[in-house]
C-alpha cells in the first residue's frame, strides 16, 4: 500500500513550492507573454524535476531524460552555444555600420555586469558566483547561461530565470532609472540621421575579423563568439539562404526547447529554495538598473565635449535586450517631442550591446580564472 | 606592470580581486569595442574604393 502512495507520501512543502514557483513562470509566459519561449519551458521543466522520486532526473541511480539532456547540453556548453549560431543568423547588424559611433554605447552599457559583481562579493558571494550574478546584467540570456555553467551551476536556474525574466521587463525597469538620471529638455534632444550605404563585402567581413580578433584577444571567449559570428557570416553570406533560416527557426526553436526545460531542471527544491536564490534575483535587477545608468551616464559625459548633443537616452540602449530597448528608449523621447525621432540611433546602439554583452561575458570569463585558483 | 598588479591581487582580498575585475573589465570592453569601430571604419573606407 505504501508503494502505491509513495507520490503522495514523498511529497516535501518545499516540493510544493517550487510547483507555485513553475505554475508562476508558466503563467508569467502566457498571460503576460514575458519571454515565453524559454520561462514556459523553464516552468515545466522546474514541475517535472520537483515531482515525487524525481524520476525524470535520476532513480536508483538511473539518470533521466533531463539529466540526460542537462549533462549532454548544459555541462558541456553546447546548447548555449547552439543558441548563438541561432542568435548570430537572427543579427543584423547593418544600424551599428551605419553609425559605428553607437559601439560606444554598447560598452557604457555593460558596466552594471561589474558593478553587480562588485556589490555580489561585498555580499559575501565567492568571485565565480559574483560574475556568474553580474552577468544577468547583460540582458543576453545565452550569455548568462554560458557564464554561469561554467562558474556557477548550481545557480543556473536562478541566474537564468533572473536574466530572462528581467529581459522582458526592460519596459517597465528602464524607463524610471532614465527619468531619474535626465531632464525632460535632454529626453527630447534630436539627432540627426544621415542614410549611408553598407557594401555588402563588409557585412561579410565583419564576423570573420571579429572571430580573429576575440581568438588572438580573449580566446576563453571563442565559443560565445566565434558561433555568433559564424551565424550571422551564414546570414551574410548570401549563398546559404537555406542554412540561415534553419539556423533562425528550426535550430533556435529546438535549442529554446531544449534548453528551457533542461534549465528548469536544475530547480530542484533543495537547490533552488535558499536565500542567495532571493539574492541573486534582487542583483539580477540591480543589475539592469547599473546598466541602464552606465549607458545614460556615458552619454551625458559625452555631451559635456560635443557640439552637436546625444540625447542621453541612446545610452540605456546599449544592453543586449533587442529590439525591446530601442522600442522602449524612441516611445519616451516621442513623449517628450512628437518631432523627436531617435529609433535609428537607438537601434544601432542596441545592436552594440548585443556585441558588448558577448564582449563582457568573455571578459569575465578569462579574468576571473586568473584571480581564483 | 600588469603582471606585477595581479600578482598583488591574487593575494588581495575578494573585494579586491572584483575591483580589479571591474575595472580590467570596463577598459578591456570599451578597448576590444574601440578595436571593432576603427575596423569598420578601415573597411568601410577600404571597401568604398
Amino acid at each position: 500500500m505504501q508503494q502505491l502512495l509513495i507520490g503522495f507520501t514523498s511529497v516535501t512543502w518545499q516540493d510544493a513550492v517550487m510547483y507555485a514557483v513553475g505554475l508562476a513562470l508558466i503563467w508569467l509566459a502566457i498571460k503576460k507573454q514575458y519571454e515565453p519561449m524559454l520561462l514556459l519551458p523553464i516552468g515545466f521543466g522546474a514541475i517535472l524535476v520537483n515531482l515525487p522520486l524525481s524520476v525524470v532526473y535520476e532513480y536508483e541511480g538511473t539518470p533521466g531524460f533531463l539529466k540526460i539532456l542537462l549533462d549532454a547540453g548544459i555541462t558541456t556548453e553546447l546548447f548555449p552555444v547552439l543558441i548563438f549560431v541561432a542568435v548570430g543568423a537572427m543579427c543584423d547588424f547593418k544600424p551599428l555600420f551605419k553609425m559605428p559611433v553607437m559601439i560606444f554605447f554598447g560598452a557604457a552599457a555593460q558596466f552594471g555586469i561589474f558593478a553587480t559583481l562588485l556589490v555580489s562579493v561585498a555580499l559575501g558571494f565567492d568571485l565565480k558566483t559574483a560574475a556568474s550574478i553580474g552577468i544577468i546584467g547583460a540582458a543576453d540570456g545565452p550569455t548568462a547561461i554560458y557564464v554561469a555553467s561554467k562558474f556557477a551551476r548550481q545557480y543556473l536556474g536562478p541566474i537564468s530565470v533572473a536574466a530572462y525574466s528581467y529581459m522582458s521587463l526592460v519596459p517597465l525597469i528602464q524607463p524610471p532609472v532614465i527619468r531619474a538620471l535626465t531632464t525632460a529638455r535632454e529626453r527630447g534632444i534630436k539627432m540627426e540621421y544621415h542614410e549611408i550605404k553598407v557594401p555588402k563585402s563588409l557585412m561579410v567581413l565583419f564576423p570573420i575579423v571579429v572571430t580573429f580578433a576575440a581568438g588572438f584577444v580573449a580566446p576563453i571567449s571563442v565559443p560565445l563568439v566565434g558561433a555568433l559570428m559564424f551565424g550571422n557570416l551564414i546570414r551574410e553570406c548570401g549563398v546559404l539562404e537555406r542554412l540561415s533560416k534553419a539556423a533562425q527557426n528550426e535550430l533556435a526553436n529546438i535549442v529554446t526547447i531544449l534548453l528551457g526545460i533542461t534549465i528548469g531542471s536544475t530547480m530542484r527544491s533543495q537547490a533552488f529554495l535558499r536565500p542567495a536564490t532571493i539574492l541573486i534575483i534582487l542583483m539580477g535587477l540591480v543589475a539592469f538598473v547599473f546598466d541602464t545608468a552606465g549607458g545614460v551616464l556615458f552619454a551625458k559625459l559625452l555631451n559635456l565635449f560635443l557640439k552637436r548633443k546625444i540625447n542621453p537616452m541612446i545610452g540605456a540602449c546599449g544592453i543586449s535586450a533587442f529590439p525591446m530597448s530601442a522600442r522602449v528608449i524612441h516611445k519616451m523621447a516621442q513623449e517628450e517631442d512628437p518631432f523627436t525621432f531617435i529609433l535609428m540611433q537607438a537601434v544601432g546602439a542596441n545592436v552594440s550591446g548585443q556585441v558588448g554583452s558577448i564582449i563582457a561575458g568573455g571578459m569575465v570569463l578569462a579574468l576571473v580564472p586568473l584571480l581564483v585558483k | 606592470m600588469f603582471e606585477q598588479m595581479l600578482a598583488r591581487v591574487q593575494g588581495g582580498t575578494e573585494i579586491q580581486k572584483a575591483l580589479f575585475v571591474m575595472v580590467v573589465g570596463v577598459l578591456g570592453v570599451f578597448l576590444v569595442l574601440a578595436f571593432f569601430y576603427g575596423m569598420i571604419h578601415l573597411l568601410r573606407r577600404v571597401l568604398k574604393k
